[in-house]
């Protein structure tokens, strides 16, 4: 998983713990988004627009750059958090937030699975 | 035609993904992570993927695997991630708690059952036994 090119020597190995390499950063986020992402709402517009449109190329650009955008305002929210609270009480209500995050798609997935008789 | 499709695309998906859990779990992994330029490539990357499967093939993807299926896996992930960033956190109190009750929790599961299957009227477990 960890990314060879990525000169893990310049880190102290509690730095490597909290920091990751850029690969796995990367991989963790790119997994974690894609899989939300497949199936919800936003995607279930772009195909909308796309059929209604018939340009599936301007619906994927718009859709893209909107995204993009969406994405850039969360990392930079991240960042600033990071500076605003102390990283012990940030990591702890991130874990609370991820795991609520689990049981609603979770509860959501297995509610479309397995419907109520 | 053209540009007003495209901003309308733009506006709809933008205002649908503000505060969506997607950019909720950025804003997590961004903050906890000190490699934001990192996240910022994987969630386009990912992001982008999804709007072509969107766009285009229709979700061809979605098409092999239901969708049902990915976004269980995707819960269990967000699950595990939470695990882990409590245990990073790792005061030895509110953490632990959480995880004691969740453990509680799973271990309550296979007992409940063993006691409603044992309240069974087919079978004599111990409940049904009748006391001289």
């Amino acid at each position: 998983m960890a990314d060879p090119s990525d000169a893990p020597s310049n880190e102290t190995p509690t730095d490597a713990n909290k920091a990751g390499s850029f690969g796995a950063v990367f991989l963790t986020t790119f997994t974690t988004v894609f899989l939300a992402e497949l199936g919800d709402k936003t995607q279930l517009a772009a195909l909308l627009l796309s059929a209604e449109s018939g340009r599936p190329v301007l619906v994927f650009v718009g859709a893209s750059l909107a995204l993009i955008s969406s994405s850039l305002v969360g990392v930079l929210l991240g960042r600033w958090l990071s500076r605003v609270l102390p990283p012990q009480q940030l990591e702890r209500l991130a874990g609370i937030l991820m795991i609520g995050l689990g049981l609603w798609l979770g509860r959501q997935a297995a509610m479309s699975m397995f419907p109520l008789s | 035609m053209e540009l007003p499709l495209l901003a309308s695309t733009f506006a709809t998906v933008f205002l649908a993904e503000l505060g969506d859990k997607t950019q909720l779990a950025i804003v997590t992994i961004s903050g906890t992570s000190s490699r934001s330029g990192a996240v910022f490539a994987g969630s386009s990357a990912a992001l982008v993927l999804a709007s072509l499967l969107g766009a285009g093939a229709g979700g061809s993807l979605s098409a092999v695997i239901p969708p049902d299926a990915l976004q269980l896996a995707a819960s269990v992930g967000f699950l595990v991630i939470g695990t882990r960033l409590l245990l990073k956190a790792g005061s030895e109190t509110e953490a632990n708690a959480l995880i004691a009750i969740l453990d509680l929790g799973v271990r309550a599961v296979p007992g409940a059952l063993a006691v409603s299957r044992t309240r069974h009227p087919d079978r004599r477990g111990v409940m049904a036994t009748d006391a001289p």
